[in-house]
């Protein structure tokens, strides 16, 4: 009888570790080695999940590793995974990739649109608005007493640069009709403009003029007022350990394959139409150093 | 409202049923009928000047409340309502993210109760028995405070911390609801305990039983019922939450539900919404039966920790069979939960997360000022206790519009009277459900999409949300209430509505500003998710600063939000404690 409280004991702790012990065995494993991207979400998902898969299938064939995509639902969240490595190789924009230099010493910018060199984006209106098209920096001032909104907040074409023309056109924040939104994507500020929410907004060129392509707006109710200078913008980002961890050459590996992409191979072509690109180039960190001064002087970095 | 608040502070209100009778003969000093005037005024200009001060803030400087823009977009999401996606790859999705929600809920509400049970005996004086050393009384002391400070950090504030340091790991979402839940759980179980008679723990102890099996005898089984009906309310509360963490990224309907948000694909919302509202349905029938069956206590006493020990209850002896198979079924599921979502404490001791945890409180320390400085975070302050004015302001309405009708029909009713009662009934509690299961961040979505970004409809947001919480306290709270006093002035000839408003009336109010108070506090705390979806306060300040990984300032936000929380609580608390003695 005396020992009946030592064999439950016994049985309880017995069970609890075994428990512990084969909880741990799970999920250590299948996680190693394995080559994460992602990508900011800065248009629909449903386009990045077609997209995104099609990438790691890519570079899976190329590096001969296992590549998973991780989807995210924001733009810092992209930044923080990079940050802590779970994720190895990032499609990031301008200031989204200047944040993550910031947090990891070494990451390089290693591959480019050809677009991206001197990405534009699209100052855009609702038909109502009474807004017209302008030439010059200057006619930003008009937006003054209208509503207004911006796409993500740590988006580069949908707030950062945007926000900087403003500035540079004179016209504070308080002087527009409410505060400015932060849509989150795009698409988001193509839908919310288009449909009359807000009366204007800022936009990334590429995504637009796909939009327009696709016919997915309504051109008799949103006009494009005004396209802005060009500057440096998305960017493939390898974090500094990626040869380390996953062999001598991958960054190479994928760099001769993005660089080898090519219209005329169907396959390519497909991807490349995805990305609203002809073909990829390489660039340097030092393409985002003005992103770099802006996104200091507007505070959105540190 | 103003009737409801003052009317329970007047010391000649009938006393609720649950307060001592005792308390009003010794421990009050006779009031003079002026005095009790200046009080009800005092109360009254106080509220009307806070709804004053709050709507004024609220409204923007142009004057225009309504973006009339927006409403078209409105008009095309109530226009899909009735075509949910029902396409079969997506409801896969869903059926998937359902098991995760539920295991993550499961798994965040298992760890809290692990904390909230070591905790609770820590803090609670019978587990002690005599007197301290000065060491644990330190300790306990250091303990309290640091439950306070865990508990009045939102879970999705902790989720956003636990992403920077874990990577997108499941031990995320349970880490960021067991943490403040256990700290909740911890002073509850503890205030249990000590309520809970003490006389068999001493005969054991006196007999020579060692500490831990004295309490485990002695103390838990006479507990367990109260433990037991608790961990189910919160088990509830886990699964809302759940939810809303889906924002931070953590998977499970949350996630899915911002994906298909930011993709405007209001079909899939739908279906997610309807799912939503499945699961918390069950759940909380599931939940209330249980409940009911342990132990005589509301999900209403719970939430402002009151326990009612009518008559001694019901006898936990009698166990229906449902609850002895929700007993038998837990710790398996417990373990199905882990497996599913793929749980594994590993990630807690890895180089990479010290490195990790290292690296962001280094760089959470020292606090600092945003751009701007002190003015800018005083008003983003003001803003935020402003929106959680406003939402109270519209959950009451709600509360007061639906509440009456969503009491549980009284058993002794008979005849056409009652079944029309039961046919409101229903409506009634399917719209707090509605309100309470749609987390505040897609309110706050459809919000924004008719009114302009800022504190309005943040606080629109977070009053339906809260509405719907709050609806259902305070109705369950006055199904249970007493009815002798109607009985009896009835009997004595008084007319039925007179004696149904003088007995009912004051009691009610009772019930309506104690959860009000109650829920307002974490109404304050509930700010910061809908900052992250664009509204106005310190939430948005957050939400911004973390988006430009700015540290220092996050830190000082949070300092700040944490003395709103703390002066918040210890006022809710003195009023609350006026209102009942």
């Amino acid at each position: 009888m005396s020992l009946r409280p030592m064999t439950r004991r016994t049985l309880l702790l017995g069970t609890g570790a075994t428990l512990l012990l084969g909880a741990c065995g799970t999920g250590a494993a299948s996680e190693k080695r394995q080559l994460g991207i992602s990508a900011i979400p800065d248009q629909d998902p449903e386009l990045l999940n077609r997209l995104y898969p099609a990438v790691a299938e890519r570079f899976a064939d190329a590096t001969g590793l296992k590549v998973a995509y991780r989807p995210v639902t924001d733009y810092t969240a992209v930044v923080r995974a990079f940050e802590i490595g779970d994720i190895h190789l990032a499609w990031m924009g301008g200031l989204t990739g200047v944040q993550a230099r910031a947090r990891v010493a070494g990451a390089t910018a290693v591959a480019q649109r050809d677009i991206d060199a001197e990405f534009h984006s699209l100052f855009i209106a609702h038909k109502d608005s009474g807004l017209r098209p302008f030439e010059k920096v200057d006619g930003l001032r008009g937006l003054a007493g209208h509503t207004f909104t911006f796409g993500s907040e740590t988006s580069t074409s949908g707030r950062l640069m945007p926000q900087y023309f403003m500035r540079q056109a004179g016209l504070e924040q308080g002087e527009l009709r409410g505060k400015p939104g932060f849509s989150g994507s795009h698409d988001a500020t193509i839908e919310l403009v288009a449909g009359g929410s807000f009366e204007a907004g800022a936009v990334n060129k590429q995504v637009w003029d796909a939009t327009v392509a696709a016919k997915e707006v309504d051109l008799s109710k949103a006009v494009v007022l005004w396209r802005t200078p060009g500057y440096a913008d998305y960017h493939w980002l390898a974090r500094p350990d990626l040869d380390k961890t996953f062999g001598d050459g991958t960054r190479k590996k994928v760099l001769d394959l993005l660089l080898g992409l090519d219209g005329r191979n169907a396959e390519d072509a497909e991807l490349l139409k995805l990305f609203g690109a002809k073909s990829f180039v390489p660039t340097r960190n030092s393409a985002y150093d003005r992103i770099e001064d802006v996104a200091r002087d507007l505070g959105l970095l540190r | 409202m103003t009737l409801q608040l003052d009317a329970p502070q007047s010391p000649q209100s009938p006393q609720s049923p649950q307060s001592p009778p005792s308390v009003s003969a010794t421990g009050r000093k006779p009031v003079s009928g002026r005095r009790v005037l200046l009080r009800r005024l005092t109360a009254l200009v106080t509220v009307a000047g806070l709804l004053a001060w709050a709507a004024d803030r609220a409204v923007p400087s142009g004057g225009e409340l309504v973006n009339r823009g927006g409403l078209a977009l409105l008009d095309d999401l109530a226009a899909t309502a009735l075509r949910p996606s029902l396409d079969p790859g997506f409801l896969g999705v869903v059926l998937e993210a359902t098991a995760t929600t539920l295991a993550l809920a499961l798994l965040g509400t298992a760890g809290a109760l692990v904390i909230g049970l070591v905790g609770g005996l820590v803090l609670s004086d019978v587990a002690w028995s005599g007197a301290l050393p000065w060491p644990v009384r330190a300790g306990r002391l250091v303990l309290r405070g640091a439950l306070v400070a865990v508990r009045s950090v939102h879970e999705l504030v902790w989720a956003l911390f636990f992403v920077s340091v874990l990577g997108l790991d499941p031990l995320v979402a349970v880490l960021a609801l067991a943490l403040p839940f256990g700290a909740q759980s911890a002073q509850v179980f503890g205030e249990t305990f000590d309520s809970a008679p003490d006389a068999p723990l001493r005969a054991l102890r006196a007999a020579g039983a060692k500490r831990c099996s004295a309490l485990a005898y002695a103390l838990l089984p006479g507990t367990a019922p109260l433990l037991l009906s608790y961990s189910f309310y919160r088990f509830e509360c886990a699964l809302r939450s759940a939810v809303v963490l889906g924002v931070a990224g953590v998977g499970g309907l949350g996630f899915e539900l911002t994906v298909s948000l930011q993709s405007r694909n209001w079909g899939e919302v739908w279906t997610l919404v309807a799912v939503l509202l499945a699961l918390a349905g069950v759940v909380e029938l599931w939940s209330n039966r249980v409940r009911s069956d342990v132990a005589v206590v509301t999900c209403a006493d719970w939430s402002v920790g009151q326990e009612r020990s009518r008559d001694g209850g019901r006898s936990p002896r009698g166990l229906s069979r449902s609850t002895r198979w929700s007993l038998a079924l837990a710790v398996p599921a417990i373990g199905a939960a882990w497996w599913w979502a793929g749980l594994s404490p590993v990630g807690l001791a890895s180089a990479r997360t010290q490195d990790l945890a290292g690296r962001l409180l280094s760089d959470l320390w020292p606090p600092a000022l945003p751009e701007g400085g002190l003015r800018v975070l005083t008003g983003a302050a003001l803003d935020t206790v402003a929106m959680a004015v406003l939402a109270m302001t519209v959950a009451v309405v709600i509360t007061l519009l639906v509440g009456p009708w969503a009491g549980r029909p009284r058993a002794d009713r008979r005849g056409p009277a009652a079944w029309g009662r039961w046919a409101v009934w229903w409506p009634a509690r399917l719209l707090l459900l509605v309100l309470r299961s749609i987390p505040p961040t897609v309110w706050a979505v459809v919000a924004l999409l008719g009114l302009f970004p800022g504190v309005l409809p943040g606080a629109l947001a977070l009053g339906l949300y809260t509405g719907g919480i709050l609806g259902r306290l305070v109705a369950e709270a006055w199904e249970t209430m007493d009815l002798a006093p109607r009985e009896s002035l009835r009997n004595a000839g008084v007319p039925r509505a007179i004696s149904a408003v003088v007995s009912m009336g004051p009691p009610s109010a009772n019930h309506l500003v104690t959860y009000t108070l109650y829920r307002f506090e974490i109404c304050v705390r509930d700010t910061a998710i809908v900052g992250v979806v664009g509204a106005a306060g310190l939430g948005r300040l957050l939400s911004e600063r973390l988006a430009a990984f700015d540290f220092p300032v996050v830190t000082g936000i949070l300092l700040v939000s944490l003395l709103i929380s703390f002066a918040t609580e210890v006022l809710g608390r003195r009023l609350r404690r006026a209102l009942r003695a």
